[in-house]
C-alpha cells in the first residue's frame, strides 16, 4: 500500500544487442534507467543530430498544419488538456514510419513553401486594402489623378483653402484657374497655375493635398473598382493556397507518427549515454517495480539471447529508488494533494492514506452548505462520465460533494436559507463558538494523528527510543493538555482533570530529560530540554490554525444567504422580477460555489501541508519515469 | 425611526470591512492580472491556470462583504432597524476592524505573491500547486481576521 516496491536492476551484454534491448525496454515501459557512468560515452552525434533535423521539419510542418485543422475545444480545455493522441500499436507505428521518412523533406518544404505563400498574399492584400482606404476619400473628385501634376506651361494643385482666401487668389486670374471640386467648411480646389507664378501663391493661405501613389491611372472610383478587382484575385489565390495546403492534411497523421517514432529512437541514442562501455560489453543499470522484475529480465533475456548476466538488488538505504505511488480506489482520488506538496522519500510512508480521511472532513467542513454539495457531487459525476481523463479529480470532487452535503445538513445550510432544513446537528450560525471548538478538536485530533504516523515511522526505522521521547511525549502533552482545558469549563470530572494535570506534568519532565539528549555537556542537555518546551507555542499556533475551518464555512453560508437576500430584493422589480431573481440566484450560488470550492480545496491542502506534515513527513523522492518510447502526438499501445 | 448616532458608527464600521479589503482585493487582483496578462500573451492555454491564482487574492473582498452584511443584518437594516446605544455602535465598529485592515493589506501582499507565482506557472506548470499554496499562506492572516470579526460580532449585543 503506498508505494510500489523497486529493484535494482543491472545488465551487462554485448554490445550489437543494444539497440534491440533498447527496443524491447522502450515498450515494456518498466525501467526507470540510471546513469552508470559518470562520464558519458561518446554516442553517434552525426546519427543525432541528422534526427533532430527531421525532428524539426516535421514539427514545423505538423504545427503549420494543425492550423488549418478544426478544433472542437470543450469549454473544460481552458483549464487542463485534453489528450486526443490516437492510440497505436508498436509494429504499425515502426511500419508507417519506415514509409514516410524518405517523405519527410518534400513534405515539409512543401508546406513550409505554401506557408511563404500565404503570408505574401496575406501582405499584399493587406496593401491594398489601404490604398483603397485612402483612396475613399478622394471619390468625389472626377479627373484621372495623372491630370494633377506639373504640364510644361502649368502646375496643377489639389489644395484645401478658405473661401475668403481663393476670392483673393481669384483676382490673378490672367495666372491661375480653378475649379471647385467640394464645398464645406474650407473649399477642396484644383487650382491651375501658370508657370512663375508660385512665388506669389506662397502668399496666400493654403493646404495643398497629398495624393495616394498607385501603379496605374484613373479617377479615384475607377482605381478603386481596379483595387477591389485585384483583392478579388488574391483572395482567390489564396483561397486556393489554403486548399493545397489542406491537401497535405491527408498525411498530417502520418507525419504524427513518423515524428514519435524518430522522437523515439532520439530517446534511445540519449538513453546510451547513460551506459558504461567497454570495447564488447555495455552495461546498464535501473531501478524496475519488483513485480515486473520476472517480465522485464525474461524480455531482456529474449533480446540479447540469452548472451547477458542479469543482477536484481534490494534497494540499500544509501540510494534513491524512484517512486511510483499505488493506492486503494478510496485514497487514489488524494494522490493529487500529496504530489502537489512533493512525493515521499522511498524509505518512509506515503501520506496519501493518511491525510485522506481528513482532507475528505476538512473540505466538508470549509464549505458546510448542502445544497452545493449536492451540486458538486452531481457536477463531479457529469465530469466523470464526460472525460475519462479527468475520472480520478471527478471523484475526488464527488467525495468533497459528499463531505459537504453531510457537513452542510448536519450544520449548516441549504442553498443559504432557500430550502428551509433545520441542520440535524447544531445551527453553526446560531453557535459559532460550538463551530470553533468542533473546528479545533478535529485539528487536535489531525496534529495527534501525526505524531502517531511518526512514532511508526520511527518504530519501523528501529529508533524506538526517539519514536517515544519525540512523538508520543507530544501527543500525550497534547491531549492531557486539551484535557484539562475541557475539564476547566466542566466537561470532565475534578478528578480526572487532577490526574490529567500530573500526567501533564510528568510528560514535561520526561520532555525537559529527554530532548537535549543530543548535547554533550549535562548542562547543556538540561538547557536544551527545558528550551524545547517553546514547541508547545509552534502546537498552540497549529492548533488555533485550524479555526479557518471555522472562517471558510461560515464565510460560504453568509455570501449564500447574501445571494437569497439580493434575489429576495430583485423579486420587487416589477414585471421580470421573477426571472430576475432567478437569475441572480443561479448566478450568485454558481460563483459562490466556485470560489468556496477553490478555498476550501487550497485550505485543506494547507492544513495538511503545513500542520500534519511537519510532524513526519521528509519528502524528497523523484518520479518513476521508465524509460518509454515518446509518445507527443500518438500513443503507443501495449 | 431615527437613525441615531450609535447606528451611524456601527454603519460606518459595515461600510469600512466592505470597503478596504475590497480595495485590497481590487488592486490585488488587478496586479496578479497584469502579470498573467503576459503569460497569456505567449501562451494563451494557461489561461484556466492562470485565473485560479488570479482569484487567490480576491478572497478578501469576499471576507469583507461577509462581515459588512454581518453587520447589516445584526442591525436589522434589511427589515425592523433596531435602537443602537452609542457604546454598541462603537463596539461594532471596532469589530470591523480586523478583517478591514488586515484584509486591505493581506490582499495586496498575498497579491504579490502569486504574481511571483505566475512566473512559476510559466515555466513549469506542473508545479502550479505549490505557487498557490505559496499564496495561500498569506490568507491565514485574513481568515483570522475574518473569524476575529466573526466572534466579535457575535459576542457584542446591540
Amino acid at each position: 500500500m503506498g508505494k510500489v516496491k523497486m529493484s535494482k536492476l543491472t545488465v551487462v551484454s554485448h554490445t550489437k544487442y543494444r539497440e534491440k534491448l533498447f527496443s524491447v525496454l522502450q515498450h515494456l515501459r518498466a525501467v526507470h534507467l540510471e546513469e552508470v557512468s559518470k562520464t558519458p560515452p561518446i554516442v553517434d552525434e552525426e546519427k543525432l543530430s541528422e534526427l533532430n533535423h527531421s525532428l524539426t521539419q516535421l514539427k514545423y510542418a505538423i504545427s503549420s498544419l494543425l492550423k488549418f485543422k478544426k478544433k472542437k475545444r470543450s469549454p473544460i480545455e481552458t483549464f487542463v488538456e485534453l489528450d486526443h493522441r490516437m492510440p497505436i500499436s508498436k509494429s504499425r507505428r515502426e511500419e508507417v514510419a519506415k514509409s514516410f521518412i524518405g517523405n519527410i523533406n518534400n513534405f515539409s518544404s512543401e508546406i513550409k513553401k505554401g506557408e511563404n505563400k500565404l503570408a505574401e498574399l496575406n501582405s499584399e492584400i493587406a496593401q491594398i486594402e489601404e490604398k483603397k482606404e485612402s483612396m475613399q476619400k478622394f471619390l468625389f473628385l472626377d479627373v484621372p489623378l495623372s491630370k494633377i501634376g506639373e504640364t510644361s506651361q502649368t502646375n496643377i494643385l489639389l489644395v484645401r483653402i478658405k473661401d475668403a482666401e481663393l476670392k483673393k487668389i481669384a483676382k490673378h486670374s490672367e495666372h491661375i484657374a480653378f475649379e471647385i471640386m467640394q464645398k464645406g467648411p474650407s473649399l477642396t480646389v484644383i487650382l491651375v497655375v501658370a508657370k512663375g507664378f508660385e512665388k506669389e501663391l506662397k502668399k496666400y493661405k493654403y493646404e495643398p493635398i497629398n495624393l495616394p501613389k498607385v501603379e496605374f491611372d484613373g479617377t479615384p472610383a475607377e482605381i478603386i473598382k481596379e483595387l477591389e478587382r485585384k483583392r478579388v484575385k488574391l483572395i482567390e489565390e489564396k483561397e486556393q493556397t489554403t486548399e493545397s495546403l489542406k491537401e497535405f492534411l491527408k498525411q498530417l497523421e502520418k507525419a504524427q507518427i513518423t515524428y514519435d517514432y524518430l522522437m523515439s529512437e532520439k530517446k534511445k541514442l540519449e538513453a546510451t549515454k547513460k551506459l558504461l562501455f567497454t570495447k564488447q560489453t555495455f552495461t546498464l543499470a535501473g531501478w524496475v517495480p519488483t513485480n515486473r522484475v520476472d517480465e522485464v529480465k525474461r524480455a531482456a533475456e529474449k533480446a540479447t539471447d540469452k548472451v547477458c548476466y542479469i543482477k536484481v538488488e534490494e534497494a540499500s538505504p544509501k540510494e534513491h529508488p524512484p517512486i511510483l505511488l499505488k493506492n486503494n480506489w478510496l485514497s487514489k482520488p488524494f494522490e493529487i494533494v500529496t504530489t502537489t506538496f512533493g512525493l515521499p522519500n522511498y524509505f518512509e510512508s506515503d501520506p496519501t492514506p493518511y491525510l485522506a480521511p481528513f482532507f475528505f472532513v476538512f473540505t466538508g467542513l470549509c464549505l458546510t452548505e448542502a445544497g452545493y454539495g449536492i451540486v458538486l457531487a452531481i457536477g463531479a459525476l457529469i465530469l466523470g462520465w464526460k472525460i475519462k481523463q479527468m475520472r480520478s479529480f471527478a471523484f475526488l470532487l464527488f467525495l468533497i460533494g459528499v463531505s459537504t452535503t453531510i457537513a452542510g445538513a448536519l450544520i449548516g445550510s441549504w442553498f443559504g436559507g432557500l430550502i428551509p432544513l433545520k441542520p440535524i446537528w447544531f445551527d453553526s450560525f446560531k453557535y459559532p463558538l460550538t463551530f470553533l471548538i468542533l473546528s479545533l478538536v478535529i485539528g487536535i485530533v489531525h496534529l495527534v494523528w501525526g505524531l502517531l504516523v511518526k512514532f511508526y515511522e520511527e518504530m519501523k526505522a528501529g529508533r524506538i527510543f526517539s519514536a517515544f521521547a519525540d512523538s508520543i511525549t507530544w501527543a500525550v502533552l497534547l491531549l492531557s493538555i486539551s484535557g484539562i482545558i475541557a475539564g476547566s469549563n466542566g466537561v470532565l470530572s475534578s478528578s480526572a482533570t487532577k490526574i490529567l494535570t500530573y500526567v501533564a506534568g510528568g510528560d514535561v519532565l520526561i520532555l525537559i530529560l529527554t530532548q537535549g539528549r543530543f548535547e554533550k555537556s549535562i548542562f547543556k542537555k538540561l538547557i536544551t530540554g527545558v528550551l524545547s518546551l517553546y514547541g508547545l507555542i509552534g502546537y498552540l499556533s497549529d492548533v488555533l490554525s485550524y479555526s479557518r475551518l471555522l472562517a471558510l464555512g461560515m464565510a460560504t453560508g453568509v455570501v449564500a444567504l447574501i445571494v437569497d437576500e439580493l434575489a429576495k430584493l430583485s423579486m420587487s422589480i416589477p414585471i421580470i422580477g421573477i426571472v430576475a431573481a432567478i437569475g441572480v440566484l443561479i448566478i450568485g450560488h454558481l460563483f459562490n460555489l466556485i470560489i468556496s470550492t477553490l478555498g476550501a480545496y487550497i485550505h485543506s491542502s494547507r492544513l495538511q501541508y503545513v500542520e500534519f506534515f511537519s510532524k513526519f513527513f521528509e519528502g524528497g523522492g523523484k518520479y518513476f519515469k521508465p524509460f518509454s518510447s515518446a509518445d507527443v502526438y500518438t500513443k503507443e499501445v501495449q | 425611526m431615527d437613525v441615531g448616532l450609535g447606528m451611524v458608527i456601527a454603519i460606518t464600521g459595515a461600510a469600512l470591512a466592505v470597503i478596504l479589503p475590497g480595495i485590497g482585493s481590487a488592486l490585488g487582483v488587478g496586479l496578479v492580472g497584469e502579470t498573467a496578462s503576459g503569460v497569456v500573451a505567449e501562451d494563451p492555454e494557461k489561461f484556466g491556470k492562470l485565473l485560479i491564482l488570479q482569484a487567490l487574492p480576491g478572497t478578501q473582498g469576499i471576507y469583507g462583504l461577509l462581515a459588512g452584511f454581518l453587520i447589516i443584518m445584526k442591525l436589522g437594516l434589511l427589515g425592523k432597524m433596531i435602537a443602537v446605544s452609542v457604546e454598541a455602535g462603537t463596539a461594532v465598529l471596532g469589530a470591523a476592524c480586523p478583517i478591514a485592515i488586515v484584509g486591505l493589506i493581506s490582499a495586496i501582499i498575498q497579491a504579490k505573491v502569486a504574481a511571483a507565482g505566475v512566473g512559476v506557472v510559466a515555466k513549469r506548470p506542473e508545479e502550479m500547486g505549490k505557487a498557490i499554496i505559496l499564496a495561500a499562506m498569506v490568507e491565514t492572516y485574513a481568515v483570522l481576521a475574518l473569524l476575529t470579526t466573526i466572534l466579535l460580532l457575535n459576542g457584542i449585543s446591540v
